[in-house]
């Protein structure tokens, strides 16, 4: 300030204005942000110590014995999954649930996947015999297994996962169907317990569940056989990251009708509702919000419930990257894909034709979401423009710093609070030890990092260059 | 913009708070994880010792006696729990004996209260009470029961209703299926199929009796799942319906038990306006055999519905000869749909 000052009094003014004024800002939207954490918090909390309560009570057998309930399908987009899709059908054909069927469409895969298929489950080629409402890639054959009926391959043409997951809706001939990854595991007795709650909520089209982070846990064909919370800091991370985000942020819109984005990983739809929206947009890098968006829109236009579910549950477990470089990739994937959404979507943000979806949670995503690396970067730029130019002491800077990665450090360890109260899947000392640790290791670099990945969206937007990235995971430890 | 002083005792207060906040929660996760730990292997061990007991007394003759394991019996949950194990798994006189005792002693005064609780916890334990052991004499805290707002009360009351087998509550479950969203309806249909034959005749009654279309509807579906010997009088008055839902019932029941007396009906219901009934036509008009419906079956090879398509060609298949030739007819240029069903039906072994 005072070098700008000697050189030219008038400019020193006029910059001092306008920095402090963005600093104002900055302060706003920090505690706006914050105050929604805070209220999400609450409300999630309150909701799902409730909802957990009850279910412990249930007898959820009662319900599942009874020979009515309506069948569901499993539908699978793999795309050269030679290694892990036999894993995969086996771990879902092992699920208690008896009413379903499961769908595996081969998405032109260039590997072994349909070969390792057809010899594993004696599948059987049969011509086709359902609608196709929505337009997908060329079907080029269709298979039955011999030794389990109720697996079905589709073999397609490449076009993107979400091309598959639209073949294997036409191909869904249940009311319901849930989409999953292969790398996704399903623990039976939440998946039971989502279903049961999904079963008894007529009017709701789509719900998602928790996704947790797989690595480190003991895998069989039955499942996850033993939870472990990750023991290498960056899936450590992640994973605190998860219960954050599923808890607080998934859970907590729930209480104006749902948040926008259903999770890839596993997400369970109304099967009519998907088809007369002609499923997912496969120009779409995010697929998943591109069609809770669609959908919810789409029910609002027809002046019916646009309510999604969320079921806090841990029914479904993932594997996250190991290395920072995949990890880059995944994220800027995703804030693209965002980005991407909230733009088609323009027309939804403060448009009170669609209630609290327009006014409050485009808004909340456009601002808190899309835009949020942009403000927490200027953040950054400000703190250190301020210490160079003597407008702030370096205790005020730190004091700032503590409070706002401070904060983030609080709301993990409600959520750890929450886990550990309710759910109860990791037991031992240590991973609580290391879950506690990671609270406060998210804030030191690895915030940072996701800001600098996030903001690579926008670069990759203004130079035009949007592609699909390719996550490669190395894939959990099983044990026969 | 702010006065720096001011700014800077916030942030120290928010940062106190931030600091009592962190370790309250870490204290809490540590006290969280004891009490549960403690509180499971609490009930674990109350469980354990109850199921113990239990099994060694059912081989004995000794009297079962509550008195002197009173202080394992303070969790109902727990006593509910292990009555609801044993009833799964034991019959006989002396299970039947310590049923009596728990359920007598134990579980049954706490029903009325537990019923009308505002806490959802209580009325569901009360609802599983019930469901292990419900009288005549319960009905009214059953009823009441069957309109309570949780969904998951009332899908098991309705089985308990079921079970106590009198027409008034028959009928009343019948009320509360039509009351629910379809999707909604399972629980309640499950259990009335599972109802005894008394359940079943009053099902019957109530059909004969009501006006309502749609209770008539619902019970027209519970009786579709059963095999009649005679049963096209009993539905005579309703084979022209105005109500969709009774006309698919219809079919529903005929499609299932092939009459030959119902081939006219089924033959009308084949060009029914509601896609459904025709779906269900067809696929009855495939267990008659009856060579004169292949015209009309052929010419719902071309249906608009899927469904019905679907079935038309399944039931050409079982006329045999005649109607696989004319699904070896089809041709994929001119009828692309009837084409793809016939393919369908001609390679798989329906």
């Amino acid at each position: 300030m005072f070098l700008l000052e000697i050189f030219n009094p008038a400019s020193g003014a006029i910059f001092l204005y306008w920095f402090e004024t963005l600093q104002f800002f900055i302060l706003i939207y920090f505690i706006v942000l914050n105050s929604i954490y805070i209220f999400l918090m609450l409300y999630a909390f309150t909701v799902i110590f409730a909802r957990q309560y009850k279910i412990e009570a249930e007898h959820l057998d009662m319900l599942l014995k009874s020979e009515e309930l309506p069948s569901l399908s499993i539908i699978i987009p793999a795309y050269n999954e030679a290694a892990t899709i036999v894993f995969c059908v086996e771990t879902l054909l092992n699920l208690s649930y008896r009413h379903k069927e499961l769908i595996v469409v081969n998405d032109g895969s260039t590997d072994a996947t349909l070969d390792i298929l057809k010899s594993v489950f004696h599948l059987d080629r049969v011509h086709t015999c359902y609608e196709e409402p929505i337009p997908t890639k060329l079907v080029l054959s269709y298979y039955v297994s011999k030794i389990y009926p109720s697996l079905k391959v589709v073999n397609k043409i490449n076009g993107g996962k979400a091309d598959a997951l639209n073949a294997g809706v036409n191909a869904c001939q249940t009311d319901y169907f849930i989409s999953i990854d292969t790398d996704t595991l399903i623990q039976d007795h939440e998946m039971n317990q989502m279903i049961r709650w999904m079963f008894t909520q007529a009017d709701i089209k789509a719900s998602g569940a928790s996704v947790r982070v797989a690595n480190s846990c003991i895998v069989q064909l039955r499942g996850i056989e033993k939870v472990i919370f990750p023991k290498e800091l960056l899936p450590g991370i992640q994973a605190i990251e998860y219960l954050r985000a599923f808890l607080v942020g998934r859970m907590g819109w729930d209480c104006i009708g749902g948040s926008l984005i259903i999770s890839g990983a596993f997400s369970f739809f109304d099967t009519k509702a998907i088809k007369e929206i002609k499923g997912m947009d496969t120009h779409s890098v995010g697929e998943d919000m591109e069609i809770t968006v669609k959908l919810k829109m789409n029910l609002m236009n027809r002046g019916m419930n646009s309510s999604t579910a969320f079921i806090p549950q841990p029914v479904a477990w993932t594997e996250v990257p190991r290395h920072l470089g995949v990890l880059s990739r995944q994220r800027t994937r995703w804030h693209l894909g965002l980005i991407q959404i909230l733009w088609r979507y323009k027309r939804l943000c403060f448009n009170p034709r669609y209630g609290w979806m327009g006014m409050l949670l485009i808004p909340y995503f456009v601002f808190g979401e899309a835009l949020a690396p942009v403000v927490e970067c200027l953040g950054y730029l400000i703190v250190i423009i301020s210490l160079m130019l003597g407008m702030s002491s370096p205790s005020f800077i730190l004091q700032f710093a503590f409070l706002s990665l401070g904060f983030t450090a609080i709301l993990n360890l409600f959520c750890v609070l929450i886990e550990q109260i309710t759910f109860q899947k990791y037991t031992s000392r240590s991973d609580i030890l290391r879950m506690v640790f990671c609270c406060f290791a998210e804030n030191i670099g690895y915030r940072q990092l996701t800001i600098w990945w996030r903001l690579k969206a926008f670069l990759k937007i203004l130079t035009g260059s949007v592609t699909w990235a390719v996550v490669t995971k190395e894939g959990l430890k099983k044990f026969d | 913009m702010f006065s720096l002083n001011l700014t800077q005792q916030i942030a120290y207060w928010l940062i106190f708070l931030e600091i009592a906040l962190g370790l309250g929660a870490i204290i809490c996760i540590a006290l969280a994880r004891l009490w549960i730990d403690r509180r499971r292997r609490l009930r674990n061990e109350r469980r354990r010792q109850l199921v113990k007991i239990i099994s060694e007394n059912l081989f004995t003759d000794e009297q079962f006696n509550i008195r002197h394991i009173r202080h394992l019996l303070t969790d109902p949950l727990v006593v509910l729990e292990v009555v609801e194990s044993f009833e799964a798994r034991v019959t006989g006189s002396r299970w039947e004996e310590v049923r009596h005792e728990l359920l007598h002693h134990i579980l049954k005064p706490q029903v009325k209260k537990r019923g009308q609780s505002f806490w959802w916890h209580n009325r569901y334990i009360a609802t599983r009470i019930l469901l292990v052991g419900s009288e005549k004499s319960d009905e009214p805290l059953i009823f009441k029961l069957l309109n309570d707002e949780d969904f998951f009360i009332r899908m098991l009351i309705a089985r308990c209703a079921v079970s106590i087998e009198t027409k008034t509550s028959t009928f009343t479950v019948l009320q509360k299926m039509a009351s629910e969203p379809p999707s909604c309806r399972f629980p309640y249909r499950y259990a009335l199929i599972q109802g005894s034959l008394a359940v079943h005749k009053f099902i019957m009654e109530i059909y004969l009796e009501t006006e309502d279309p749609q209770i008539k509807a619902l019970c027209l579906n519970v009786m579709a799942y059963r095999i009649y010997t005679d049963v096209l009088p009993f539905l005579e008055k309703d084979f022209h319906s105005p109500f969709s839902e009774v006309r698919l019932g219809i079919a529903k029941i005929l499609s299932s038990n092939p009459y030959s007396e119902a081939f006219d009906i089924l033959m009308c219901y084949i060009e029914d306006e509601e896609p459904a009934v025709r779906a269900a036509a067809a696929t009855g008009l495939g267990l008659l055999q009856d060579q004169r419906s292949l015209p009309k079956l052929a010419e719902r090879l071309h249906d608009s519905d899927f469904s019905t398509r679907l079935q038309a060609g399944i039931a050409l298949k079982k006329l045999g000869q005649e109607g696989l030739q004319v699904l070896q007819t089809q041709d994929a240029d001119i009828n692309p749909l009837a084409y793809k069903i016939a393919r369908y039906v001609l390679t798989r072994n329906i």
